[in-house]
């Protein structure tokens, strides 16, 4: 069921009235019900993926709230006989046996994603590398086809469970509550992955109808369809002509294509995530937000807060912040300051994390080369901007540029937005030569006068199309502008008069009704992170 | 409580505001059509005002003039046919048709009956039947099985043809673009005539039989032609099963027909017949505009003759001096005049 198709229109009103119905005890029953329907839809044979998800983590996280329980009791009791070694031995020990629980735990959920994902990309590699070396041996491949919205509820019941094994709160014991937080349908299919400390408490209490709520919510909903129906899915035929085509494209077209993919893709991605949150709101749930404007970063490490933020945030809690804090990363650090300097060896426990981050960052999009390659190309960004901050600041100084001014901010977007559509580039780009070929000939080839002689309208949009796309996109810029600057769209448009405000209803219904990309003429799209 | 009212209300204003809109809009971007507009225009006809209703396709559409055998045996009909009508169209427009008339006799055309219909390669004859149709059972049906006939549709781009024209923006030039209402009133009553055409011939051995057996029959199209007559029966009303001229007919065919409507228990008239034939007396160097369809000589031609044959058989009321009916007097003026020969 598409965000964007009629049946979720109404199987949101089907749920909100019922949900709001149901008598506040059980409202939370009805969500799950919602959640599990709208699972069922989308293919009644992955249930089986989300129930063990569900099943396992559940057990899991209720055996280590369990012996947390334990612990502590014997603890208290035991304290006054240890000293500060025994302290730490017990304290020791405990984190081996919680680990016990937890890793099998991990290893099975992030196992079947691990093998749904990526068992044909390793597979046919192996057997690549096998035949290379004559060994004779093949593996057999299968391939799958992915549950929706794996990923996403597989990171967010991962998340769960350690939390709970690092005590940050107490498990759920309720099973059908902890499944009605693994679901949520408005967030399984592409995200915000949710925490449980912020989600949970949201979905198990009785939240009244508010009005106010439900229209903020409808707003954002037709805003998200605005981005995606108008603005990425127009978008989206310039750029298969291009990096479907690469021989014949070649030179400035890269350039628009690359230009018009991030386009795409943020429409795509945050009209999808509005309308999921628009989509909760109507419920009364208050998702987290996952974009703040990202094409207006000033740096990479800047784009990445502000992109995909409850992505990064999970690699951030639940691997760099362990992996940079191991003591095998202490000593990486103590050793490399002996060999290679104070400097460079203080910050090595932060880039080699960063840089497994975003190696993961990259398969996490998808099983193939190019998005290694994605995410070694954010990742060198990221440890170039660190290792060469200081010396950078420096040479800024004795240039005498000043950076306090809109020139310099102006310079630092343009330049993080041309590093960002290069890495566009790769993961769009139909594999890592292709990408190479693509920027070579956009070297190559230059030659601006396609955007001044009709060339555009080789791209498969007519002129009236390229009007469109262009004008659409310029009020994407105005909002997004209008926001970073503070304004908040939503509660200003609340507070002018009636007729002011149902133009602007009307207008933005009638503006997608017309020119919004859907049905027999276009090729409808489905959205594009619902593929991770 | 107060707050709750004052948000029904402005929900239900909100919705109103956006209907009205949105019925305009689709008025702006719907393609002008003359068939669409005049099967339609049925919606107009005060209820229970019609003795003789036309269902099928574009013979009929064609063919039969009901303002011709209006001013010539006082009876009323309207013809709700389009070009290459599916049968499951004719099937909910007649189910629609029945809730505002109460006809003497359904006439039904059958050349359609041996082939079976694509919905996605007739999605335009498909509309003109349906686009214009009001909301009713009777439409969500037709467009329930046109959808799971064709995936590619939805049933809200059929229950509001907007949402499948909106792309049409770039063909209007906004400067001079108005609204394309649907007709409301027509005083051709449905019918859709030619002008001209191409002298035609009979092929040889026209209706002679060929010795080799009849084709088979669409099993779909005939389960639609079935329950379109079975529609007509629970309501007792009489049907006649009519094929008009059309020179790819055969000798076989005919008889087919003649078979499944006496399996039926109803009447069939077969224009091609000879002894109906040499009773019409149609000249194909003038009559015809094509090999199937009539000009508009033929066509008064044709009604002059079956108006005749009708009222002799079926005995339908004459409203030719009835108060109620003066406006089909007004009609028939109009009529007139726009089919006076060119000169």
């Amino acid at each position: 069921m598409s965000f964007t198709s009629v049946q979720f229109v109404v199987f949101l009103l089907l749920v909100a009235t019922s949900y709001f119905l149901t008598p506040k005890r059980y409202r939370w029953v009805t969500l799950l019900i919602a959640n599990y329907i709208f699972y069922f839809f989308a293919g009644p044979r992955y249930f089986i993926y989300l129930l063990a998800t569900t099943i396992t983590i559940y057990f899991a996280a209720v055996k280590l709230g369990d012996m947390s329980a334990k612990n502590k009791a014997d603890f208290a009791a035991a304290k006054a006989d240890l000293d500060k070694e025994q302290k730490k031995n017990w304290k020791a020990n405990f984190t081996k046996r919680k680990r016990r629980v937890l890793i099998p735990a991990m290893l099975f959920n992030l196992g079947i994603l691990a093998v749904l994902k990526y068992s044909t990309f390793v597979g046919s590699n192996l057997n690549a590398l096998f035949e290379r070396l004559s060994l004779g041996i093949e593996m057999p491949i299968h391939s799958f086809l992915l549950p929706l919205g794996i990923s996403f509820y597989t990171f967010q019941s991962v998340a769960y469970l350690i939390d709970v094994y690092r005590e940050k709160y107490e498990p759920e014991r309720n099973l059908a509550k902890l499944a009605l937080f693994i679901s949520f349908f408005p967030q399984i299919v592409q995200g915000p992955i949710g925490r449980y400390n912020d989600l949970a408490e949201q979905l198990y209490r009785p939240n009244s109808f508010s009005f106010e709520k439900a229209k903020f919510g409808v707003q954002l909903m037709l805003w998200g369809a605005f981005k995606k129906l108008i603005i990425a899915d127009r978008a989206k035929v310039i750029v298969d002509m291009v990096f479907g085509y690469p021989e014949t494209f070649g030179g400035t077209y890269v350039a628009v294509a690359a230009f018009v993919y991030c386009i795409q893709l943020y429409g795509d991605f945050s009209g999808g995530i509005d309308i999921a949150t628009g989509a909760a709101q109507v419920l009364g749930i208050q998702l987290e937000k996952n974009f703040l404007r990202p094409y207006l970063a000033t740096s990479i490490p800047d784009f990445w807060r502000r992109w995909h933020i409850s992505l990064g945030a999970w690699f951030r809690d639940y691997v760099f912040y362990p992996l940079s804090l191991s003591k095998f990363f202490m000593k990486v650090g103590k050793k490399g300051r002996q060999v290679l300097g104070n400097y460079i060896g203080k910050l090595l426990p932060v880039l080699i994390p960063q840089f497994i981050i975003f190696f993961l960052i990259g398969i996490w999009h998808g099983a193939e080369w190019k998005y290694i390659a994605f995410g070694f190309y954010n990742g060198t960004l990221i440890v170039l901007g660190i290792l060469f901050d200081q010396p950078l600041k420096k040479l800024i100084e004795k240039l005498h540029i000043r950076t306090d001014c809109f020139s310099w901010h102006l310079f630092q977007v343009l330049r993080t937005f041309i590093l960002v559509a290069l890495g566009k580039i790769i993961t769009r780009a139909p594999g890592v030569s292709a990408s190479a070929y693509l920027m070579h000939s956009m070297v190559k080839n230059w030659n601006t006068e396609v955007l001044m002689n009709g060339g555009l309208l080789k791209l498969g949009l007519d002129t009236q199309d390229l009007w469109v796309l262009l004008f659409a996109s310029l009020v994407l810029l105005t909002i997004s502008l209008l926001q970073e600057s503070g304004v908040q769209i939503r509660e200003a448009l609340s507070k002018q008069n009636l007729l002011f405000r149902w133009i602007i209803y009307l207008a933005a219904i009638f503006l997608l009704i017309m020119f919004g990309v859907y049905g027999l003429n276009y090729n409808a799209s489905d959205f594009i992170y619902r593929g991770f | 409580m107060k707050g709750c009212f004052k948000i029904v209300t402005r929900c239900v204003a909100f919705f109103v505001v956006f209907s009205m809109i949105f019925s305009n809009t689709s008025d702006y971007l719907r393609r002008p059509d003359d068939e669409s507009d005049e099967i339609h225009a049925f919606y107009d006809e005060s209820k229970d005002s019609i003795d003789v209703l036309f269902m099928g396709s574009s013979p009929i559409l064609r063919g039969v003039s009901p303002m011709v055998m209006w001013e010539q045996e006082g009876f009323t009909s309207y013809i709700r046919a389009s070009a290459l009508q599916a049968p499951v169209v004719t099937y909910g427009l007649l189910g629609e048709s029945l809730e505002y008339q109460s006809p003497e006799l359904v006439v039904l055309s059958c050349d359609n009956i041996f082939q079976a219909y694509d919905y996605v390669e007739r999605e335009g004859d498909l509309r003109r039947g349906l686009d214009g149709m009001k909301l009713s059972k009777y439409k969500f049906q037709i467009v329930s099985e046109v959808t799971a006939a064709d995936d590619r549709q939805t049933l809200l781009s059929y229950m509001f043809p907007l949402f499948r024209y909106h792309e049409r923006w770039k063909e209007i030039d906004w400067a001079e673009a108005k609204p394309i209402p649907l007709m409301e009133h027509s005083f051709k009553k449905g019918n859709v005539y030619l002008r001209g055409g191409e002298p035609q011939a009979y092929p040889e051995n026209f209706m002679e039989p060929s010795g080799t057996p009849a084709p088979a029959f669409d099993e779909d199209t005939k389960g639609y032609m079935e329950k379109t007559i079975q529609l007509c029966k629970d309501k007792n009303i009489p049907v006649l099963v009519l094929h008009l001229p059309k020179m790819s007919w055969s000798y076989e065919q005919s008889l087919a027909m003649e078979e499944f409507a006496k399996e039926m228990g109803v009447d069939y008239l077969d224009c091609d017949q000879e002894e109906i034939r040499s009773q019409l007396n149609l000249d194909p160097a003038v009559d015809y505009y094509d090999q199937g369809h009539m000009n508009l000589i033929g066509s008064i031609k044709l009604s002059q003759w079956f108006g005749n044959y009708l009222d002799g058989i079926y005995d339908l009321p004459d409203h030719k001096n009835e108060e109620a009916y003066q406006s089909w007097n007004e009609d028939y003026q109009e009529y007139a005049q726009r089919t006076k020969p060119e000169s």
